[in-house]
């Protein structure tokens, strides 16, 4: 199965957000800064649960904040019959 | 670096500073390693508990929310991944131990109490008797396994951290 990478924007609606910090966003979704250096970095996908609250500070959908990569499928080895 | 990164380092520098000297002395002096191993204990204690104030007192966050900050879902799944390697590693030592103890203290046993007793008649294996300083060694041979473990928690979850720190 294929690994999907999750692309966000946290990093970009921060900034359009009156360049708010990393730590006040932290606070106000109740992680450390850490956490959030590693989310912009995509070291680390948040649950579902972090994704809403983040997706509700900034008052947007969730779809707006993260998205799905496009993946190269994996090449899936033929083997041939033998009759 | 953040209040558990700088936590666990500080946990894992103050059990080598602490735990080095004291197996060292331990597996030299095991009967007299008593009082040293209270003294390791107590001294432990103390290092953590004035880290922390000085570390609340230093970290601006702390004083201004008041308290140290709560472990987030990262934290907490970093937490479980050290733990399971520490884990891991206590179960392995411990079995290795169990192992080793059941082999050569029956041994060990025997031909110590053959030593005690040389005219008596050929010894039952259910005689055999361990002097002190053999299961002090024993002992602390255990404690070492935790040891380690904690050594493998801390280094797995500072390990971590700085694998998201510098990405």
């Amino acid at each position: 199965m294929d690994k999907i990478i999750i692309h966000n924007r946290i990093r970009e609606l921060r900034f359009k957000a009156g360049e708010m910090t990393q730590q006040a966003l932290a606070e106000r979704v109740g992680i450390t800064r850490q956490t959030v250096i590693a989310l912009e970095k995509g070291k680390y996908y948040p649950s579902l649960e972090l994704a809403f609250r983040i997706a509700r500070t900034f008052a947007i959908p969730l779809g707006e904040i993260f998205e799905v990569a496009d993946t190269a499928p994996k090449k899936i080895k033929s083997k041939k019959r033998t009759q | 670096m953040g209040f558990r990164e700088k936590n666990a380092w500080f946990c894992g520098v103050c059990i080598l500073l602490i735990f080095i000297p004291y197996f060292y002395f331990s597996f030299q002096y095991p009967v007299e390693h008593v009082s040293v191993f209270l003294i390791a204990v107590v001294g432990l204690v103390v290092l953590l508990a004035g880290f922390h104030a000085i570390n609340s007192i230093a970290s601006k966050s702390i004083r201004e929310a008041g308290d140290v900050p709560q472990a987030d879902e990262l934290d907490k799944l970093l937490e479980l991944r050290a733990s399971k390697w520490a884990g891991i590693v206590l179960a392995v030592l411990v079995l290795v131990w169990s192992m080793v103890a059941m082999l050569s203290v029956p041994i060990e046993g025997v031909s110590h109490a053959t030593l005690q007793q040389p005219g008596a008649a050929a010894l039952n294996e259910l005689d055999f008797t361990i002097s002190g300083t053999q299961a002090l060694f024993w002992i602390n041979l255990m404690f070492a396994g935790f040891v380690i473990s904690n050594l493998v928690y801390y280094g797995r979850l500072i390990a971590s951290y700085r694998g998201f720190a510098n990405g």
